[in-house]
């Protein structure tokens, strides 16, 4: 009844969606499976995305041609750049999103996206053909052929939900779990492990007294997520913060003896970077207040999502303690916070295109490889896509180096070190954060992917013109020569030291604390320089010549470092055979077959004289 | 590929003689690797297998043909607890360069491998069994010809230093996870540690990096020899007294004003502490141009030395321009100059003691007086001597020393600036890298083949 496709993705969420996208564009048949069409793109957690190192991964997956950038921009009730007091490696885009419209815009999207068919249904399992995927079995009975298959699962394998004492199956409120596939796995000889994470309740807007609260506005002037200047961010609504307090802690105290994380029944393993509010009061006793912010579900909705406040306690816990906390005294909940376990898959059984290493043709990506986060999902989920869709046409893989993306430095965490704990992104995490700033993923990856065919010519010009920009601006500043007098107001502004000298422009804007915009203000030569440039332009440039010397440190750092990821470990060599190997570094390596030097220096039981053993045995 | 490495970890046997070329009472001949058993029990009458760890038996060497060679010790260490890590067999033989020759070339007829300059230290390292530091250690101690460089050498083998690397890196990750953990949370209602915690932290760090980076200059002449230089105007005999501290007809003697005209120099050791001792051209105005060019590399030695001894002489010159001597050599602060009157049979000692530097009269030509200033160098130098301090004497740990104290200071600027935290951190993470780059734990690509190139055979 079905026909068959090149690319059969399972699972509509951040990472299938992404995934169907992505393969569908570089011209695959593919098929979209879900289990509920009607949330196609769900925020399943809070109606946010970006942030800290999550912002510039969503820069990534637009740089590509990904939809999550555009999809965040279209749907956006605030936008705000965290960290800009920091350097350009910190600042990071964020949006609050209205939930539904969220959805509604990815279900547009992919509806509009040509290769890509729909078919809502269950999926019990895949089909395993002399060794390779070749489909899957659906709820309905059928078997639906394809070349590759990408199972973007989410939190819904034996997804189990708790609240308080009570227990229910369900991959997300209201939505039903999925059973069969985790055994099939296993039984193919996957390991499989369980984790577990949480969301807070939901409250009525219309009961919180907001005037109790600290009010947190957008930015002033926004910006936004996509390269593409189609959706800017016009109307913001603001969040708010507020605390809670000793007396809102004893009170969830009191429930502590009928919670699932303290009485043994869940068993996975929770994101130590995101606690519940039961973690957080209990891990650090001493603290008496923790943030609790006060997000907007979206445009038409009184709706409002307690940030800060996840909890699997019983609801009447919840309810009783929420509302001692200032604003919430009237508080009326919509529906209670939960806590949900699901099954996943160590991804140190992956290669680095996110295809299993046991089973060819079977790719993983999202939560089912022990990440949490839209963000994350969506980044392995375009990356599984484009390489489900290359395998059907024999293309060799596309991965990035820790060097070029926070993608590259994802995935090769997974799939050398491994996670046991929900794996969210950190900036702490790349090595060469200089390098990978939201400012830049275009220069990045927007050619590689215009090559590929996944991003369009539209995103190439637009990064090719943004270059020119760039380049003709830092000539004219570098030509420009500035006479102290005219720098003068500039630089007292900046409380720079004035000049002896006359000097190029450039030369008084790599100072510290002096800006490009208060250099256009104060002196005309420089604005009549800057004047036929955007804002991207002028940030780009003010970067570029300000941050020069880290920059070159890094690129230098990273460069000689990048040499170990090019000394390639032969596909075949027998690491059991190497003696001189840690019977640790020997189990490792065998299990992970690194293919390089580099990814062999990653793997954690891989110690520093097992890779020397491997350097000399390469001739190096 | 036919790198010696390879065999490391494929597993080849090798074998060396361990003992000082030439004739001697005993040779050692070692064998290394995982058929060192087997393979020595070919040329020994008794099955090494059988024998217990770490134990010795008595028996006979025989060629291939059978054909007895020697009587002698076999002593059997089992891997991984060996010096290498593998199973080890160590053949006291007797001395004899024919008994050694034919013991070896049975061992290879047998299947091993003589082995490379450094290898069986290379196997400890690759078998984890010593860490860089560690390796590049042995070297030093196989090198040490006196008590100064054997001590540092020995504290090094000890891991003391490493130790104090690894300790440094543990501060430094400390102090890098501070930093990190205000970018990344700084959304987060975490309490972030105060400047003044991140500026103790580095002090700290910068004060212990300093302290070992400067060691070096020390720690290298007390490994290569403390440089004294021996100056002075033309005939004053500073060729016959190099030749009388180091014992031997190292510089050319002439009556001929100028006959060095470079600088010759040359090490030896009083009582345990290593001095190299520079024999320079006589100072004097010349129109000569290879003389001119002797001069200006004396000065330069003088200049660079620890000790520069005035040789004067009691027949020539009088107490009176002795400082007007000293300031044409335009030394700098930090050099301990020493008056030394030569030819102290031929007359009295001017008086210098107005100078308020140590004086001494000597002959080098008849030895009297030698040993005072033997003595006078042994109390000027052992002051400086380290005692268990740990120095640093390898030049590769000192360059990374020295990058990770730039690296160091430019955190410390840039927080004392305001730099943004991400910022400071790649200054951060450089520094830990430069550290990581003394012990091993992060690799340059030609760290390695460095290290073990400057091993001798056998070890």
């Amino acid at each position: 009844m079905i026909q068959s496709y090149d690319v059969i993705v399972v699972g509509a969420g951040h990472a299938g969606n992404e995934a169907a996208a992505a393969a569908a564009n570089l011209g695959a048949s593919t098929l979209l499976v879900t289990m509920n069409m009607g949330v196609v793109g769900q925020m399943s957690c809070n109606p946010a995305m970006g942030g800290i190192a999550k912002g510039q991964i969503v820069r990534e997956v637009d740089a590509l041609g990904g939809y999550s950038g555009l999809v965040s921009d279209k749907s956006a009730i605030q936008f705000r750049m965290l960290n800009k007091s920091k350097g350009p490696a910190m600042w990071s885009p964020r949006t609050q999103n209205d939930r539904n419209l969220f959805a509604q815009t990815w279900r547009e999207m992919l509806e509009a996206t040509p290769n890509l068919d729909f078919w809502q249904d269950g999926v019990v399992g895949v089909v395993v053909e002399q060794g390779r995927c070749v489909g899957v079995r659906t709820n309905l009975g059928m078997t639906i052929r394809a070349k590759s298959v990408v199972l973007t699962n989410g939190t819904f394998l034996n997804g189990l939900m708790h609240i308080g004492e009570k227990q229910f199956g369900g991959g997300r409120a209201g939505e039903r779990a999925s059973m069969g596939i985790t055994e099939q796995l296993v039984e193919l000889g996957f390991d499989s492990g369980r984790m577990k994470t949480g969301t807070p309740p939901r409250v009525d807007g219309r009961s919180l007294q907001f005037d109790k609260m600290e009010e947190q506005p957008g930015d002033a002037s926004p910006g936004r997520f996509s390269y593409l200047p189609k959706h800017p961010i016009q109307r913001q609504i603001p969040c708010h913060i507020t605390y809670t307090s000793p007396e809102v802690h004893d009170l969830l105290r009191e429930g502590f003896d009928r919670s699932p994380m303290f009485n043994g029944r869940l068993r996975g393993l929770g994101p130590r970077y995101c606690p519940s509010i039961e973690d957080k009061i209990d891990r650090f006793a001493d603290k008496d207040r923790h943030q609790v912010f006060v997000e907007p579900e979206g445009w038409n909705t009184c709706e409002i999502y307690v940030n800060g406040f996840s909890t699997s306690l019983p609801e009447d816990v919840q309810l009783t303690a929420m509302r001692k906390i200032p604003g919430f005294a009237h508080a009326k909940m919509f529906r209670p916070g939960y806590a949900v376990e699901y099954d996943y898959f160590p991804p140190t059984q992956l290669q680095h295109s996110l295809e299993t290493r046991l089973v060819p043709g079977l790719y993983f990506a999202g939560q089912i490889n022990g990440t949490t986060g839209y963000e994350e999902a969506a980044c392995q989920g375009i990356m599984a896509g484009i390489n489900a869709a290359r395998s059907t046409w024999n293309k060799e893989p596309i991965t990035f180096s820790r060097s070029q993306a926070y993608i590259g430095v994802l995935i090769d965490d997974l799939v050398t070190k491994g996670t046991e704990e929900p794996y969210r992104m950190f900036t702490s995490r790349a090595e060469y954060r200089i390098l990978l700033r939201q400012d830049n993923a275009d220069e990045r990856l927007t050619p590689m992917a215009h090559d590929l065919g996944l991003a369009s010519d539209e995103r190439m010009q637009a990064l090719e013109k943004k270059l020119e920009g760039v380049s003709s601006l830092r000539k004219g500043l570098q030509k420009l020569s500035i006479p102290p007098a005219d720098a003068l107001p500039a630089l007292e502004e900046a409380q720079s030291s004035p000049l002896k000298h006359a000097v190029r422009a450039q030369e008084i804007l790599s100072r510290p604390h002096v800006h490009l915009s208060g250099m256009q203000e104060h002196i005309p030569s420089v604005q009549q320089v800057c004047a036929p440039h955007g804002p991207e332009v002028l940030e780009q440039v003010e970067i570029q010549v300000k941050y020069e010397g880290y920059i070159a440190k890094e690129q230098d750092m990273a460069d000689r470092l990048g040499k170990l990821d090019h000394l390639r470990i032969p596909a075949d060599l027998d690491f059991h055979k190497l003696t001189s190997l840690s019977y640790e570094g020997r189990q490792k390596l065998s299990d992970r077959k690194p293919n390089t030097l580099g990814e062999a220096s990653r793997i954690s039981g891989v110690s520093p004289s097992d890779l020397s053993v491997l350097m000399v045995y390469l001739g190096r | 590929m036919n790198s010696p490495f390879r065999d490391a970890v494929d597993g080849a046997t090798i074998c060396a003689i361990s003992t000082a070329p030439g004739a001697g009472g005993i040779a050692v001949i070692r064998v290394s690797g995982k058929d060192a058993l087997p393979l020595g029990s070919k040329v020994f009458s008794k099955a090494l297998n059988e024998i217990n760890d770490r134990s010795i038996a008595f028996g006979k060497f025989k060629d291939a043909k059978g054909i007895m060679l020697d009587e002698g010790i076999a002593l059997v260490m089992r891997g991984p607890g060996s010096y290498t890590g593998e199973d080890t067999v160590e053949f006291n033989i007797h001395g004899s360069p024919y008994i050694q020759r034919e013991v070896m070339q049975a061992l290879i007829e047998a299947g091993c491998r003589q082995a490379g300059p450094g290898e069986f230290t290379q196997r400890a390292f690759l078998h984890g069994r010593l860490d860089l530091t560690q390796a590049e250690a042995v070297a030093d101690l196989i090198a040490a010809e006196h008590a100064g460089a054997h001590r540092l050498a020995i504290d090094q083998l000890r891991g003391g230093f490493a130790r104090e690397i690894n300790a440094l890196r543990e501060a430094l990750i400390g102090f890098a996870g501070l930093l990190e953990l205000e970018l990344d949370f700084a959304e987060e209602d975490v309490e972030f540690a105060d400047r003044q915690r991140f500026d103790d932290l580095l002090a700290d760090l910068l004060k212990r990096v300093g302290q070992l980076a400067d060691s070096f200059a020390s720690g290298n002449a007390l490994k290569e020899g403390i440089p004294v230089a021996i100056v002075g105007a033309p005939n004053r005999g500073k060729s016959t007294l190099l030749n009388a501290l180091l014992g031997d007809e190292r510089a050319i003697v002439s009556d001929i004003p100028g006959t060095t005209r470079d600088t010759v120099e040359d090490a030896c050791t009083i009582d345990g502490l290593r001095f190299r001792f520079i024999d320079t051209a006589g100072l004097r105005d010349t129109k000569d141009q290879i003389e001119a060019e002797g001069i200006r590399r004396a000065l330069a030695k003088a200049a660079s030395a620890a000790t520069v001894l005035l040789l004067l002489d009691v027949t020539q010159d009088s107490g009176e321009d002795i400082q007007d001597r000293i300031d044409a050599l335009s030394l700098p602060d930090t050099a301990q100059v020493m008056v030394v009157w030569n030819k102290c049979d031929l007359g009295p000692k001017p008086n210098d003691s107005s100078l308020g530097l140590p004086s001494i009269e000597l002959s080098a030509a008849t030895g009297a007086g030698m040993d005072a200033l033997r003595n006078e160098l042994l109390k000027q130098h052992r002051a400086n001597d380290h005692g268990h301090q740990l120095v640093v004497t390898n030049l590769r740990h000192f360059e990374a020393l020295t990058s990770a104290q730039k690296a160091l200071q430019s955190v410390r600027n840039g927080l004392s600036q305001d730099t943004p935290g991400d910022l400071v951190a790649v200054d951060a993470r450089l520094a830990l890298h430069h550290l990581g780059e003394i012990t091993g734990a992060v690799h340059a690509d030609d760290i390695l083949g460095h290290i073990f190139s400057h091993f001798c055979i056998g070890k």
